[in-house]
């Protein structure tokens, strides 16, 4: 299954209640409340825990997400782009989590830079259907990939660490 | 509607609010680690992190909780710190060395920390141990405090040798402690336990019975002074105690004491190995004998001594097993102290058998009669035979030995043993003669086993004398064994003896055998004298009767020659021969025979068949043949060939043929004439009547013998009328004669009663007239 600290962050996020697509449309004002509710709660949890490590944002629908994330490895900070659609049969399809970024530098991402999510992923969600929203998808789905992905995509020497003017928002 | 989605909107800008919201200010665990290890790196701090790596602690820390912990504990092990402070060996061990170094009074061994407390705490538990069990060996206490038993040794137990732990150590094994009360326990137990003892123990038996360690044991009964010795002949050693050696001697010196003599057997069962050089050592101021199985000292042999003696007086016989004591009872013993007691003086007059010394005397008691027995035995054997049968024997074997050489000494036993077999045949004469050819015959040599065969088979009867017969030395027993047991059993059972009876015979057997042979030869040599004579005489007998017959024939040869007729004479010649030739040549037959030893000899009669005269002079022996062919001729021949012939035979049969006497012959007429009378006075048959009145007249009418049968008498009558008879007589006899023949010529039985009426008044005339008749019918003759 999942290691424990990735379980122990999951248990920090509130569950959804509301089954409802982008198409349903007060129902998914609904949803998009509660995905709301629940990624405050998740950012709030990873900045006393400091471990902050992404940035979100929708369009006005809700169902375009995009932002940042970021890896921290030997004290340096690797930061990427991130971004999905809400799929139409959404909550019972995952969304598809894209880091354009890294598109063909690993073997572990589909074409268009979407990451290849582990394999306890897809059971874990559908379980959880409509228990799971988008900050499940990112704790239990991207988290684990960066932590596993990054560190060897920068000892291959394949990503580089880029002098950000903006290391932190502090 | 727009209200959720205003809502919306709000909790997006709520959302990025809490995004974009500063983090936490202060350091995260993870930077904390990151911050810490950059410091390790740079070597600026210098920290020991826990075995989970969550903590971090200096070394001071790390080894002021070391020396906290060996506070509480005394005693620490290193590998138990590392849990119990959850650092890394690697990071404690030199710290604990460390310490261990710069405290001298914590010790560091086996990854051990200990400390000087619970060093001496571990001392005073080792004292406490120590004076509970009295004794403590190191080694027990390795396994009970988990310690190298050198370093217990070393700096727990000598260190506070005398401080904490009051004990003793063992000089030959520094590692064994004891109190000195376990000493002097020890020792009292094994001064008790020895004290106890009375006899030869085995070391290892009083070690288990007092249950103490070898080794303390004899560590300690060296110090002790108890009576007692310890040898060391086994592995395990013995300890005899003083007070046993000296039980035994004096049971030794009590009981030889009491009973003047000692058994080995039971010196050697109280415990003593050389019973007898034990003896000898203790008793040294005795006299003392050695026997087999035991010592006798000189009071029994007195004692055996003076018994002897008086027994010897009293000419009876001495038991010795009776005066010793039982213990003594082996015989080879008894034998020895026979022998010491019986000096040569006292030997003589001694016999000995197993425990009984029998006095000669009692001896010659006892066997007086068996030599009687002997006596008569003697007599019979030589009567019957079997004496000489032994001697000739006993000659043949030396015979078969001896060569020719000694030819005289041969000759003289050839003639013993002629003596010899003659007593075989019971005195009979002519037995004895064939006896005495036969072993000629084998002298020489010639028939040696078939004579050996026929004489056993004669002898089987007599067994005792063949008993021996097979051995070299050929024996005659004449007194058995069992002749003298019998004897000699009735007394010797009145005495208590009987067992002694074989023993006796046996032994005096041979002795009273040799008498009876020196009894039988005495004896046997007075028979041969007799015998010799006896023999002798019958040789002469037959001389003489032949002789006499010889001188018959002669003198009725020359009565007959008183007859003028030759054809008288020549009837007469022939039947003289046919009567007393024939039985002088019967007896000549019979003599020859016997001493050709033919084998028909014994169913020979008196009277020869003509058959076996035949026999006889075939295969009589060659000497004998001619002759007595001869002889026989000569039978058919007239009287004088006759008498040629036979004095031939009589010299050939070593006889000697008397000389012509007249004056015998005068004498042996008379003689005839008396006899003829006689048988005439007894005679009433008319025929034999007639014949010897013929007889008699004529042998006083002419001075000579006739010899002739009935059928001559009145040939004779003739030649008497003619001047011998006077008329009368004549006429008488005449009548008397045709009687007679009449009587025989009768027909019927009145005539013939008739006759025999009329004879039986002639015949007392006729028997007057012989008896009466003188020569006067000569003077008549010469008258007429």
């Amino acid at each position: 299954m999942v290691d424990a600290g990735t379980k122990k962050t999951l248990q920090n996020i509130p569950l959804l209640q509301t089954r409802a697509s982008p198409r349903d449309k007060d129902l998914w004002v609904q949803r998009l409340k509660e995905e709301y509710q629940a990624l405050i709660k998740y950012v709030q949890n990873n900045k006393t825990s400091d471990s902050d490590w992404f940035r979100l944002e929708s369009n006005k629908e809700g169902t375009r997400w995009f932002g940042k994330c970021w890896y921290v490895h030997n004290l340096l900070k690797y930061e990427f782009d991130v971004e999905f659609d809400i799929p139409v049969t959404y909550p019972t399809t995952a969304p598809e989590i894209a880091l354009p970024e890294l598109d063909g530098k690993t073997a572990k991402m589909y074409r268009g830079g979407k990451i290849c999510l582990t394999e306890h992923f897809k059971p874990l969600w559908s379980r959880n259907v409509p228990k799971f929203g988008i900050a499940h998808a990112m704790a239990l789905g991207l988290a684990p990939w960066l932590a596993v992905e990054i560190p060897d995509l920068i000892e291959k020497g394949i990503i580089e660490y880029k002098e950000k003017g903006e290391t932190s928002n502090s | 509607m727009s209200a959720d989605w205003d809502e919306i909107k709000r909790l997006a800008a709520d959302f990025q609010k809490a995004q974009l919201s500063s983090t936490l200010a202060r350091l995260s665990e993870r930077n904390c680690v990151e911050v810490v290890s950059l410091l390790l790196e740079k070597g600026l701090i210098e920290l020991v992190f826990t075995t989970d790596g969550k903590e971090y602690l200096t070394n001071d820390q790390l080894r002021k909780e070391i020396e906290e912990e060996l506070f509480v504990n005394g005693r620490i092990n290193l590998v138990e710190i590392t849990k119990t402070l959850n650092v890394d060996l690697q990071k404690i061990q030199p710290i604990a060395e460390i310490i261990a170094q710069e405290d001298p009074q914590v010790t560091l061994i086996l990854g051990q920390l200990i400390s000087s407390e619970y060093i001496i705490r571990v001392a005073s538990e080792i004292n406490e141990r120590l004076s509970q069990n009295g004794e403590i060996n190191i080694s027990e206490l390795t396994g009970a405090y988990d310690l190298p038993s050198d370093f217990l040794l070393n700096e727990v137990v000598q260190k506070n040798l005398g401080k904490v732990i009051f004990g003793k150590q063992d000089s030959n094994n520094p590692r064994l402690l004891y109190t000195p009360a376990f000493i002097t326990r020890c020792k009292a137990k094994i001064r008790g336990a020895l004290n106890g003892i009375t006899k030869p123990t085995p070391v290892s038996a009083i070690i288990s019975q007092i249950g103490m360690p070898e080794r303390i044991f004899f560590s300690l009964t060296n110090d002790i002074s108890s009576t007692g010795t310890m040898t060391s002949r086994s592995a395990a050693g013995v300890y005899v105690p003083h007070i046993y050696t000296k039980t035994q001697i004096e049971w030794v010196k009590s009981f030889f004491k009491q009973n003047g003599y000692l058994e080995y057997d039971s010196v050697a069962s109280l415990g003593v190995g050389d019973a007898k050089q034990f003896i000898q050592k203790q008793l040294t101021g005795e006299k003392l004998t050695f026997l087999n199985r035991c010592v006798v000292g000189q009071r029994i042999i007195d004692q055996v001594e003076s018994t002897l003696e008086e027994s010897i007086a009293t000419s009876s016989y001495l038991d010795v097993s009776t005066i010793l004591p039982s213990a003594i009872a082996g015989e080879e013993d008894v034998e020895k102290l026979i022998q010491i007691v019986l000096t040569p003086s006292k030997q003589r007059l001694t016999q000995v058998f197993n425990n009984l010394v029998l006095t000669t005397k009692y001896i010659d008691n006892l066997l007086k009669p068996v030599y009687e027995i002997g006596d008569v035995n003697a007599k019979t054997s030589v009567d019957s035979g079997s004496y000489q049968k032994y001697i000739a024997e006993k000659t043949i074997k030396h015979k078969d030995v001896e060569t020719d050489e000694q030819f005289g000494k041969a000759d003289k036993r050839d003639e013993r043993r002629k003596k010899a077999a003659s007593g075989k045949a019971g005195g009979g004469a002519q037995g004895r003669e064939t006896k005495t050819k036969s072993t000629k015959k084998h002298q020489r040599g010639n028939k040696n086993k078939d004579f050996d065969d026929s004489e056993s088979d004669e002898e089987a009867q007599n067994v005792t004398n063949n008993k021996k017969k097979a051995s070299k030395d050929v024996q005659l027993t004449l007194v058995s064994v069992s002749d003298i047991k019998k004897v000699i059993k009735t007394t010797l059972e009145n005495d208590g003896l009987e067992e002694l009876v074989t023993e006796i015979a046996n032994y005096y057997q041979m002795q009273i055998n040799k008498y009876a042979m020196n009894k039988a030869h005495e004896l046997y040599e007075v028979s041969l004298q007799n015998s010799m004579q006896n023999r002798k005489q019958t040789h002469s007998t037959l001389q003489d009767k032949l002789n006499n017959y010889i001188n018959d024939i002669r003198l009725y040869e020359k009565g007959l020659k008183m007859f003028t007729s030759v054809d008288v004479q020549s009837q007469l010649s022939k039947y003289l021969l046919k009567s007393l030739g024939s039985e002088f040549f019967n007896e000549i037959c019979n003599y020859v025979a016997l001493e050709s030893d033919l084998n028909f000899v014994s169913s020979i009669t008196s009277q020869l068949t003509n058959e076996q005269k035949n026999r006889i002079i075939a295969e009589c022996e060659s000497i004998f043949k001619q002759p007595l062919t001869a002889l026989n001729k000569s039978l058919n021949d007239n009287v004088e060939e006759f008498l040629i012939a036979a004095e031939n035979m009589l010299g050939v049969c070593s006889m000697i043929l008397k000389k012509i006497d007249k004056k015998k012959d005068k004498q042996i007429i008379l003689m005839h004439k008396q006899g003829l009378l006689d048988q005439l006075y007894k005679c009433n048959e008319p025929s034999l009547v007639l014949h010897l009145a013929c007889l008699i007249i004529f042998t006083i009418g002419t001075g000579s013998m006739i010899h002739a049968s009935g059928k001559f008498v009145s040939t004779i009558l003739d030649f008497l009328a003619n001047g011998y008879l006077s008329d009368e007589d004549h006429l008488l006899l005449r009548k008397f004669h045709d009687l007679v023949l009449q009587h025989f010529k009768a027909d019927s039985d009145e005539a013939r009663a008739d006759i025999i009426t009329k004879l039986d008044e002639v015949i007392p005339e006729v028997k007057d007239m012989s008896a009466n008749y003188k020569k006067i019918g000569k003077n008549n003759d010469k008258e007429e």
